[in-house]
């Protein structure tokens, strides 16, 4: 019989959870965030199984129609022979120890794709923290960022993508300083408006290019990559897909991801991931704040808070739906700006940057914006993208 | 009424790949190696790692109400029949028919459409892997609403000792004697026996985020858009958010779940009948076969609640000269002793000494 696992939850947590709740930032507290810089960080690693089922679901979450990504023997008539995955599928687990109570804030990330991969590639993804350094912002007076790398391999040990993660530590709303200070809003629209915006959502699925052939021979820097659409942000949209994404796709492979024992489990492993629900006395996690009103209010944000991948995502989905079907994308980065919240908007767009051409291929880079519905740039980006060259065989191309 | 016959489902899970079956058993806080460890190595006779019984409602949760696009479905049930385990690797599709549907009259919900679905989930050669007979109750937003039905309703604060003691009782499971490694032979089962109780709780919105991404996430805003304008599924604007919303989302949040006449956020109730799965898969023992579930949801559960799961023998069959089947009975009862889901399960257990029994 195997010894039972010690108790935590329900005993003495209040005093604890509370203070969690309050951990600040000081000067002691850059030192413990580099203190695991280099290690292997365990919960980077994960072995993610690239199926079709949680590559429609990733689609999915970022509003893609892709049929690269959704339609099997139609991927397999491409140019690529095979069906793909939106590339930002992987590689953005956050890498963030340390600094326990100090809320974990997702700052953006920034891919390098090497390799094609799809349904049926199984990668095994491995991370760890190379830096952490003190800053300071609009939002909040003090905050570190952490900086992590994640690599992952297929079964022939080539490596598929790399990713540089950012994550901000920020002190809660409650901490005695430098919590989050963004002023409380809500959203409203007019019927007016939310039809406006079906409208729109049910016209831009015609956006993809899919099989024409986007030459590079065609792009002009200042050419302006489509606008999308992306929202209104609903409870759904975080909520009852962050299960699939966070932790069925990236996390897939850990052990600890599952409901209630494991929960329990994890809070025992790391007290400072918990807080006592002041309705219930249960322990919860602090990341509720993405769909409950209480936790979002602690954390100090506007409002109920997307999940960052999502946001990142969008800039895939505008990118790879400018580009068709024969480009590639070769590096994607995302910052996040502003918080989006429930009810927002946020149109995405792009721009050409750079254009050159080396050994036949054409790579273009653009640079990506989404702004909310008050104007304001809530994510950033840039996408360096392949296209074919008018002319090329593409038989003699790597 | 609604013509019975044929229905079309969009499905989710169509392969049971080892992420798959792996995270959805944790979601539902499983820890029976035979469905969350890949590398679990029964012993003999025992049957390898495959996928929950349950997994399959990551397939289709069953949860729909066919010819009423404005209503609301509700789970009340399911019966499951299991022809066998499914494999990592198989793929998985579905056939549904509505079997029957009746009217019934609610005091708060009025004349409501109850159907009767079944859905078959079939291996890719056509075979019937299972069999599911739900019970889905068409709730109407703007009748339920302002019904009262959970007028009293409270969320209810958890003392410092009920929690140790769901801790105590979640520690013990699988740990219990290793019912999870020994071979529970059908010679060693006595009418009467109680089955040792399993608890999934306090139900928290961590949870039902988990469940519902490994089980049936939400569409994009797009196809609910789609959907929405084509009347094809109910909407409400949340009152808070301002926007269009989906009535799954009263899954995680208390005003939406107001919307549908509910106190609050509730349990989708195919995660209580799992559990259910989950007390006889335990307790069975890993040569042990569920092959009847039939559960019948009383209450919902809300945020906040506590699933203690109970089971007692009620009947042994030896059915062959290997196999004997066995009879229990289920019930989840709350943190408040409530009844809230009574069902009946039927497991095949190997015989010790093969022909003894008969």
């Amino acid at each position: 019989m195997t010894e039972a696992r010690a108790s935590s939850r329900g005993a003495d947590s209040s005093g604890r959870q509370e203070t969690t709740l309050r951990s600040t930032i000081d000067t002691e507290s850059l030192a413990e965030a580099r203190r695991l810089i280099g290690y292997d960080y365990r919960a980077a690693r994960s072995t993610i199984e690239v199926s079709a089922d949680n590559t429609r679901d990733y689609a999915n979450y970022i509003g893609s129609n892709n049929r690269m990504y959704l339609d099997p023997a139609y991927a397999r008539s491409s140019r690529w022979g095979r069906p793909l995955a939106p590339p930002t599928i992987v590689g953005t687990s956050i890498i963030a120890p340390g600094l326990r109570g100090v809320q974990w804030i997702y700052g953006g990330a920034r891919w390098r794709f090497h390799r094609l991969f799809g349904p049926g590639d199984v990668l095994a993804q491995t991370g760890r923290l190379v830096d952490a350094e003190a800053k300071s912002g609009r939002a909040a007076s003090s905050m570190i960022m952490q900086k992590g790398v994640t690599s992952c391999v297929n079964a022939d040990g080539e490596t598929v993508v790399e990713t540089e993660v950012y994550t901000m530590r920020i002190p809660r709303k409650r901490a005695s300083s430098g919590g989050l200070n963004y002023a409380k809003r809500e959203t409203t629209w007019t019927v007016g408006e939310l039809d406006g915006f079906a409208e729109r959502l049910l016209a831009q699925r015609r956006l993809g290019r899919g099989p024409e052939i986007r030459y590079w021979d065609d792009v002009d820097v200042g050419e302006s990559v489509d606008e999308v659409l992306c929202g209104p942000l609903r409870l759904s949209d975080i909520a009852l897909t962050r299960g699939t994404v966070v932790y069925g796709i990236i996390g897939g492979g850990r052990d600890e991801n599952g409901g209630y024992s494991y929960m329990l489990d994890h809070y025992r492993r790391h007290p400072a991931h918990s807080y006592e629900n002041p309705e219930t006395g249960v322990t919860e996690h602090p990341h509720r704040g993405h769909w409950e009103q209480y936790m979002a209010d602690e954390v100090g944000m506007p409002g109920i808070y997307d999940i960052g991948y999502q946001r990142l995502g969008w800039l895939c989905r505008v990118i790879t739906d400018w580009m068709g079907d024969d480009g590639r994308l070769r590096a994607l980065e995302g910052w996040l700006r502003r918080p989006n919240v429930v009810g927002d908007v946020t149109y995405v767009s792009g721009v050409v940057t750079e254009k050159r051409l080396a050994d036949g291929v054409g790579t273009v880079v653009c640079a990506l914006s989404g702004k909310n519905q008050h104007g304001e740039e809530t994510v950033r980006g840039s996408a360096e993208v392949e296209l074919l060259a008018r002319g090329t065989d593409t038989e003699q191309l790597p | 009424m609604t013509g019975v016959g044929f229905i079309q489902l969009t499905v989710h899970n169509t392969r049971a790949d080892l992420a798959s079956i792996r995270f959805w058993a944790r979601t539902i806080g499983e820890r029976n190696p035979r469905y969350v460890d890949a590398s679990y190595a029964p012993g003999p006779g025992g049957r390898p790692f495959e996928a929950h019984p349950c997994w399959l409602y990551s397939v289709h949760d069953t949860c729909v109400i066919h010819g009423h696009p404005g209503l609301v479905p509700v789970l009340a049930g399911t019966s499951w029949s299991f022809q066998r385990a499914l494999a990592p690797g198989e793929t998985v599709t579905v056939a549904a028919r509505l079997l029957d549907e009746r009217i019934v009259n609610g005091r708060f919900g009025g004349e409501t459409p109850v159907q009767s679905i079944e859905v078959a989930y079939l291996d890719e050669s056509g075979g019937t892997v299972a069999i599911a007979m739900s019970t889905v109750f068409g709730i109407d937003p703007s009748r339920s609403r302002t019904g009262e039905k959970f007028a009293g309703w409270k969320r209810r604060r958890y003392t410092p000792e009920e929690l140790r003691e769901i801790e105590r009782v979640s520690d013990l499971e699988g740990t219990d004697d290793g019912v999870t490694s020994a071979v529970r032979y059908l010679e060693d089962v006595q009418p009467g026996e109680t089955v040792a109780p399993i608890v999934r709780g306090p139900l928290t919105s961590e949870e039902i985020t988990l469940y519902l991404g490994a089980t049936r996430p939400e569409r994009s805003v797009e196809e609910f858009t789609a959907d929405r304008l084509a009347g094809r599924v109910p909407a409400f604007i949340h009152p808070r958010t301002g926007v269009y919303e989906t009535y799954g989302a009263g899954l995680i949040d208390d005003d939406s779940a107001q919307q549908l006449g509910f106190p609050a956020a509730h349990d989708p109730g195919t995660d209580r009948i799992s559990y259910l799965a989950s007390l006889v898969t335990t307790w069975m023992g890993p040569a042990g076969e569920l092959r009847e579930l039939d559960v019948r949801l009383t209450e919902p559960h809300m945020l906040g609640d506590t699933s203690w799961c109970r089971a007692v023998v009620t009947s042994i069959d030896p059915a062959s000269d290997r196999i004997g089947r066995v009879t229990l009975t289920l019930e989840v009862r709350n943190q408040r002793d409530q009844v809230t889901a009574v069902g009946e399960a039927e497991v095949d257990l190997p015989l010790r000494v093969l022909g003894r029994a008969r």
